[in-house]
C-alpha cells in the first residue's frame, strides 16, 4: 500500500536513462526499472556515452567511457 | 512548468495521505489555538483556592472583624476561600500541590480596633496641624532667656505659665505633680497630665515655639500571615488580591467609605473593536505553523525521500532542479493558505475573532511560505545524514517558535530575549500578520514585508545553490 503511493509512482514522469549523468549512483532496482543492467552501455541526453558499473557499497553507478 | 506541476500534485497528494503530516500541519495548530485561546482568554477569570485558618476566636466564636475580613476575601472573584481548622494538617495532605493559605492571628479584632483609633486620632491631629499652617500652637517672642533660664526638669517657670494663660492654655495648678518638663537639647517637652497637654517647646531664632508633641509609642497592627510557595505561578495573583483587600479594609477601618477615594481609576481599552486574546494568538499560530511546516515538514520530507530512494528515482526522470524547488514551494504555499483559511474559520466560529485576511495578508503569507520552505530545502540539501537533517529542522523551528513571541507576548520576556526575538524572521512574520489581519494597519507591516522579502530571496537563492539534483 505504501509503495503504491510513493511520490515517484505518482509523478507521471517516466524514469529514463537519457536523464542520467556521470557520477549518478543508485540501488540496482532503480537501474533495472530503467532497463539497465551491469556493464550496459548507453548514451544520455547530452550524447555522453556511459557504462553501468558496480560500486563497493553495492550500489550501481554510471561512468563515462 | 508542467513537470513542476506534476510533482506539486504528487507532493500534495502524498501530504494528504500522510496522517502524521495532516495532524502536525493543520490539526495540531488548531488544537493549540483552541487551548491557548480558552486557557488564557476565557471570559471567566481564574479562581484560586485559598485556605484560611482563623485564630482570632472569643469563646470559640469568630470575632466580628476577622469574620468580615474572611467575607471580604471571599468576595474576590479570583479567590475561592476555604476555612479550615488546622492549616498544618492541610499542608501535609497537599505535600505535592501548591499550598496557598492565610492565617488570621489571635487578637486580630482587638488590635485592629485599637490601631484604627490611634490612626484616626493621628489623622485628626495631622489635619489640625495642616489647618494651622505653621503647625505651631503659639509662639513666645519676648523674654525667651528669662523663661528658658528658669526652665528645668520638673519646673515650669512663672513666665511660661503666664504666657500659656495669655494664649488661652491654662496649665494645671499643682505643678509638682501633674506637669513635667524635660529638656532634650534645645527643646523642652512639657507634659500636663491633668490638661492632657503634650507639648514640645523649641527655641528657634530667639523665639519659643510651642508644638503639639505627636511622638508617641505606636500600638501594634493586626496580624495576618499569608503562606504561598514561591514556585507557585499563581502566587503574585493571590498576593495582589489579598493586599488589595487589606488596603480596602484599612481604608474602611479609618472611616472611609468605598466611594471615598483620593485617586480614582478609569480603564480605557486601546481599541474600541474589543479585541480578544484569540486575536493575538491567531496570527501567531498561523505564522508559527507556516514556519514549522516549511522548516520541519520540508526537511523531513526530503530526508524521507532520500532514505527510501524516491529522490534517486525522481532524478532519473526529466525533472530538473528548479522543478523540484518550485513544486516544494508551491505545495507549501498552498498548505499555508489552507492552514490560514481553516485557522481563521475556527477562530471566528469558536471565539468570534476579528480577522480579515486581505491581499496584503495573502502576500505576506506567500513570502513566509517561500522563505521557510526554502530553509527546509536548504537543510535537506546541505545535510546528507537523514536523521541529522530532520533534527536540524526541529532544532531551528522549535526555539524560534517560542522565542519569537508567537505564543507569548515579547514584552513579558527579559530584555536580552526580547533582543533575540527581534532578530528572528518569525517575529516580523506574526507581527506583520497581526497588523494586517487584526489591526487593519497594512502600512505598519512594511518592515515585516521587507524582512521576509529579503529572507525569502536569500534562502531561495541558497536553496538553488545548495540543491545538487544529480548527486542527491
Amino acid at each position: 500500500m505504501e509503495k503504491k503511493y510513493r511520490i515517484d509512482n505518482m509523478v507521471k514522469l517516466r524514469p529514463d536513462k537519457i536523464n542520467l549523468e556521470e557520477g549518478y549512483s543508485a540501488p540496482p532496482t532503480i537501474f533495472k526499472n530503467m532497463g539497465l543492467y551491469l556493464n550496459d552501455i548507453f548514451v544520455n541526453r547530452k550524447g555522453t556515452k556511459l557504462k553501468v558499473k558496480k560500486k563497493e557499497s553495492g550500489e550501481w553507478c554510471v561512468e563515462q567511457i | 512548468m508542467k513537470r513542476a506541476f506534476s510533482l506539486f500534485i504528487s507532493l500534495t497528494k502524498n501530504w494528504l495521505r500522510s496522517k502524521t503530516g495532516v495532524f502536525f500541519s493543520i490539526l495540531f495548530p488548531i488544537m493549540l489555538l483552541l487551548i491557548f485561546s480558552t486557557v488564557f482568554g476565557g471570559q471567566q477569570a481564574a479562581e484560586y483556592t485559598l485556605h484560611v485558618q482563623n485564630d482570632d476566636l472569643v469563646e470559640g466564636e469568630e470575632t466580628q472583624l476577622s469574620s468580615v475580613f474572611i467575607d471580604a476575601l471571599g468576595s474576590s472573584e479570583s479567590l475561592n476561600v476555604v476555612e479550615v481548622d488546622n492549616l498544618t494538617e492541610h499542608r501535609e495532605e497537599r505535600a505535592f500541590g501548591s499550598f496557598r493559605a492565610l492565617r488570621i492571628e489571635e487578637g486580630f479584632n482587638e488590635t485592629a480596633i485599637n490601631k484604627s483609633i490611634e490612626l484616626r486620632t493621628k489623622v485628626i491631629r495631622d489635619t489640625m496641624e495642616r489647618a494651622n499652617g505653621d503647625f505651631t500652637l503659639f509662639s513666645i517672642e519676648e523674654k525667651v532667656e528669662n523663661i528658658t533660664d528658669e526652665l528645668d526638669d520638673q519646673n515650669v517657670s512663672k513666665e511660661l505659665r503666664k504666657r500659656y494663660e495669655e494664649e488661652g492654655y491654662e496649665l494645671s495648678s499643682d505643678e509638682n505633680i501633674s506637669i513635667i518638663v524635660l529638656q532634650e537639647g534645645d527643646s523642652w517637652n512639657l507634659y500636663d497630665e491633668e490638661k492632657g497637654y503634650d507639648h514640645e517647646i523649641r527655641e528657634e531664632n530667639g523665639t519659643l515655639n510651642v508644638y503639639w508633641n505627636f511622638e508617641e509609642e505606636t500600638s501594634p497592627s493586626a496580624e495576618i500571615t499569608l503562606m504561598l510557595n514561591e514556585d507557585d505561578q499563581a502566587a503574585p495573583i493571590i498576593r495582589g488580591n489579598v493586599l488589595g483587600i487589606i488596603d480596602s479594609f484599612n481604608s474602611q477601618m479609618l472611616g472611609l467609605e468605598e466611594d471615598d477615594t483620593v485617586i480614582n481609576i478609569t480603564e480605557e481599552t486601546r481599541d474600541e473593536r474589543g479585541l480578544q486574546p484569540v486575536d493575538y494568538y491567531l496570527p501567531g499560530f498561523i505564522a508559527a505553523f507556516i514556519m514549522s511546516n516549511g522548516v520541519i515538514g520540508v526537511t523531513s520530507n526530503i530526508s524521507e525521500f532520500k532514505r527510501n530512494g524516491t529522490l534517486k528515482r525522481l532524478t532519473a526522470t526529466p525533472l530538473k532542479k528548479r522543478d523540484w524547488i518550485l513544486a516544494n514551494v508551491g505545495q507549501q504555499t498552498v498548505l499555508a493558505f489552507a492552514l490560514t483559511a481553516i485557522m481563521i474559520l475556527v477562530a471566528i466560529l469558536v471565539f468570534g475573532a476579528q480577522a480579515y485576511p486581505g491581499p496584503y495578508a495573502i502576500g505576506l503569507i506567500f513570502l513566509g511560505a517561500v522563505a521557510f520552505c526554502s530553509v527546509g530545502i536548504v537543510l535537506g540539501g546541505l545535510i546528507k545524514d537523514v536523521e541529522a537533517a530532520s533534527g536540524a529542522g526541529n532544532a531551528i523551528a522549535f526555539p524560534m517558535m517560542f522565542l519569537s513571541g508567537a505564543f507569548i507576548h515579547v514584552e513579558t520576556f527579559p530584555d536580552y530575549l526580547q533582543t533575540v526575538a527581534r532578530i528572528l524572521p518569525l517575529y516580523y512574520f506574526h507581527q506583520g500578520l497581526r497588523e494586517i489581519m487584526i489591526l487593519q494597519n497594512p502600512s505598519d507591516a512594511f518592515l515585516a514585508y521587507l524582512v521576509l522579502g529579503i529572507f525569502a530571496l536569500f534562502f531561495i537563492v541558497l536553496a538553488i545553490k545548495t540543491t545538487r539534483w544529480k548527486d542527491i
